[in-house]
């Protein structure tokens, strides 16, 4: 995966994302973006939507597994975020306040989905996963990994997605979850254990 | 902190190919911004704390009984304060006020919970009673800075409850029983409201 589209998939952690437009904003942190919105400046929310809109995008669709519903998760993340801008503490990272408002989203929409259309394909066996031809064809790796974290418990799905990909410490991951530390980690482990027979498959490691 | 999953190949490996995402959809994003314009703007919360607020007749508190609970604790936490070194807390659950009555059946109580913890920045109540979600019921510091407050009306019985100091610390009530260990490791404590009403 070269060139152009290559750079394109390359993802970075919310850490490292830059704002999307000129280096004149480099510099300006969420929290000064927030004051603004808040002193009538409502546009300055568009710059956080583009901020974090493609990492919310990225966990919310490895959450929930359909491009639709992660879709709506987010939409409806980022406007109760806006809603509720005045009682956001500066103290705060806004990144951890708008993760626990998206996972609180993507917790009600998959349980609305459990209701109506029952759970989410269950995992195959690792077994049934076809070895891989020489040069790994990224759509056959991206759906095989879909299929293995969409058989986790969506406890584990979340504490995986929130640690490894979103890349969120474990105090963070708290105030995003809810949960204790401990129990995040425990949750963390028991996901990772439960892929790596699959991730050996996957991979032929 | 590093896990031992940190150093796992296949979970990097895995890790970093979910982190990939498309193009960024610039059509997603704009529906977004259009949802939000059409939304009414925010605005900064206004401070509503207060001794006055909080100790009105919205759940029936006696202000009398609420204040002298305030000053009690103050004065014990200036007590405990110089054993607590860095930071003087202390908390309670202060049973007050008339019994509010939902249906026959579903009778609560209101119970303010307070906690004195002047070195924080946020503070929120968890308990089973909201699912032990930190983002369900932030405390309101009181406007003299030191003391954080929260009503709940909760039905007769056996509760369980913590404070959450800054989004990570937890802190069980230093006036109250502790509950058992769950499991997790969280210090929490208990209430047992008395179901038998007021006179």
């Amino acid at each position: 995966m070269t060139g152009a589209r290559g750079q394109q998939l390359l993802a970075r952690r919310p850490s490292l994302l830059t704002p999307r437009s000129s280096d004149a904003c480099l510099s300006v942190s969420d929290a000064s973006l927030i004051a603004r919105v808040l002193d009538g400046e409502a546009d300055a929310y568009s710059e956080l939507v583009h901020r974090y809109h493609a990492p919310c995008a990225r966990f919310a669709f490895r959450m929930l597994g359909n491009r639709q519903d992660a879709e709506d998760a987010v939409q409806e993340a980022f406007l109760r975020a806006y809603r509720a801008l005045g009682r956001y503490h500066e103290r705060d990272l806004f990144r951890s306040w708008l993760y626990r408002i998206l996972a609180n989203q993507c917790r009600s929409a998959a349980r609305r989905r459990h209701r109506h259309e029952g759970r989410l394909d269950p995992d195959a066996d690792p077994s049934s996963v076809p070895i891989p031809a020489e040069g790994l064809d990224t759509s056959f790796v991206e759906d095989a990994l879909m299929q293995a974290i969409g058989g986790l418990d969506p406890h584990m799905r979340e504490a995986f997605l929130l640690k490894h990909v979103e890349g969120l410490e474990y105090q963070e991951m708290a105030v995003v979850t809810g949960a204790s530390v401990s129990a995040l980690k425990m949750r963390v482990k028991r996901a990772c254990d439960a892929l790596r027979p699959k991730l050996e498959a996957i991979y032929d490691a | 902190m590093r896990d031992a999953a940190d150093d796992d190949p296949l979970v990097t490996r895995a890790a970093r190919d979910l982190a990939r995402t498309p193009a960024p959809d610039e059509r997603a994003v704009e529906r977004v911004l259009a949802a939000v314009r059409a939304a009414p703007a925010p605005q900064r919360r206004a401070g509503r704390e207060g001794g006055a607020h909080f100790l009105s007749g919205t759940f029936g508190l006696s202000p009398l009984a609420g204040a002298a609970a305030a000053a009690a604790l103050i004065a014990l936490g200036a007590a405990i304060g110089g054993a607590l070194q860095r930071e003087r807390v202390v908390g309670s659950a202060v049973q007050a006020g008339r019994l509010t009555s939902v249906s026959p059946s579903d009778t609560l109580r209101a119970v303010q919970f307070l906690l004195a913890a002047p070195g924080a920045g946020a503070v929120s109540l968890v308990g089973d009673f909201n699912g032990w979600d930190v983002g369900a019921t932030p405390m309101r510091r009181a406007p003299d800075g030191g003391m954080w407050m929260a009503e709940m009306r909760l039905p007769a019985g056996r509760h369980v409850y913590s404070f959450v100091v800054d989004g990570s610390r937890w802190l069980p009530d230093p006036l109250a029983p502790l509950a058992a260990d769950d499991g997790f490791g969280v210090p929490s404590s208990v209430l047992v409201v008395d179901g038998a009403p007021s006179t």
